[in-house]
């Protein structure tokens, strides 16, 4: 049996607006491959969930996230 | 006019002139087509998450404009072909500090909807998926948010009138109370034959005045009886005479019709 936190952090009323562009917030719902977290991890509702997957989308598009595994290994060496 | 974020990624080898040109030239660009410039954040130079055309650092160009729609295929279209430029991104600006738009569907803000639907549980949450059923819920949380507070904003004249209405229709109850109650008193005589009206005005009557009904049983079933209550008027008991005599009247018309 996996706990399963009840309530979405973002309900909770601390976060009005899932920003794309506030990184080492996004970081917290990313894996350290790149992908997003499943909310079954993270206790996110779905409409929350939508909402920081366009966040964390658009942050990718910009190059403030990586989109996979080789693109977070390339910090720092170039290789791709 | 619409607010947009616009995030220019630009090449890093550009010296600090080339990018206050680049900024300017956006800028121009921008008011070119109408559009106003809110704030414009020079993030500066930044490493990439990965690398977009063999660069690993560009320079970052935060601006937050108003634009109208209509202008955006030509400054994206601009945006495009600048060559100083590795990236850029134009999106819908959903800041919290603008709640109030004109048409509240098509803007997103998930700020209200966040603060209104606390309460929603998941499962209510997932059955709007669809957007356009979504956006149907903003909206009428915003209605319901504009009815209960006062709002002071100038575009609101739909929201005001929507108040209006609700004012009127909260109205007309009261008034159909004082029709009924003057149907009851003044005319009594088409009242008789149906009994459902009768249980209704004699509901009413005793809201309003038990005394006259009492008597008007007490007609009904005893004649003889109705001026031991003196509690009643003389005008209750006359129309009570006039209810009898007039009930009588509609059974016997039909037997001379027919």
């Amino acid at each position: 049996m996996r706990r399963r936190k009840k309530v979405c952090y973002f309900c909770t009323g601390n976060i009005k607006k899932i920003d794309w562009k506030k990184v080492d917030f996004l970081k917290r719902y990313v894996m350290d491959n790149g992908t997003i977290r499943p909310r079954q991890k993270t206790g996110t509702c779905a409409k929350h969930q939508r909402q920081l997957a366009t966040a964390i989308k658009r942050a990718r598009y910009v190059a403030l996230l990586p989109y996979t595994t080789a693109h977070a290994r390339f910090s720092g060496f170039g290789n791709r | 006019m619409r607010d947009y974020e616009l995030l220019l990624i630009a090449r890093p080898n550009l010296d600090d002139a080339k990018v206050s040109d680049l900024i300017q030239g956006v800028t121009q660009l921008i008011k070119d087509h109408g559009g106003s410039i809110y704030t414009t954040n020079l993030w500066g130079r930044r490493k990439l998450a990965y690398q977009i055309d063999k660069q690993s650092e560009a320079i970052y160009i935060l601006l937050k404009i108003s634009v109208v729609p209509t202008a955006l295929s030509e400054i994206e279209f601009s945006l495009k072909i600048d060559e100083s430029l590795l990236r850029y991104m134009l999106v819908r600006d959903e800041d919290v500090r603008k709640p109030r738009r004109i048409k509240p569907s098509e803007t997103e803000e998930p700020d209200l909807s966040v603060e209104e639907t606390e309460i929603q549980s998941d499962l209510e949450v997932e059955i709007h998926e669809d957007v356009d059923t979504h956006e149907d819920v903003d909206t009428e949380e915003k209605v319901d948010t504009e009815e209960s507070s006062v709002v002071v904003a100038t575009d609101d004249d739909d929201e005001s009138k929507e108040g209006k209405e609700d004012v009127v229709e909260e109205e007309p109850p009261s008034e159909t109370h004082v029709e009924v109650e003057e149907v009851v008193t003044q005319n009594d005589l088409p009242v008789e034959i149906s009994l459902s009206p009768h249980e209704e005005i004699s509901d009413i009557l005793e809201e309003s005045n038990e005394k006259d009904v009492s008597p008007e049983e007490s007609v009904l079933s005893e004649k003889g009886v109705v001026p031991e209550e003196d509690v009643s008027s003389e005008k209750g008991v006359s129309l009570d005479k006039d209810v009898l005599s007039e009930k009588e009247k509609p059974i016997s018309q039909p037997e001379q019709t027919t």
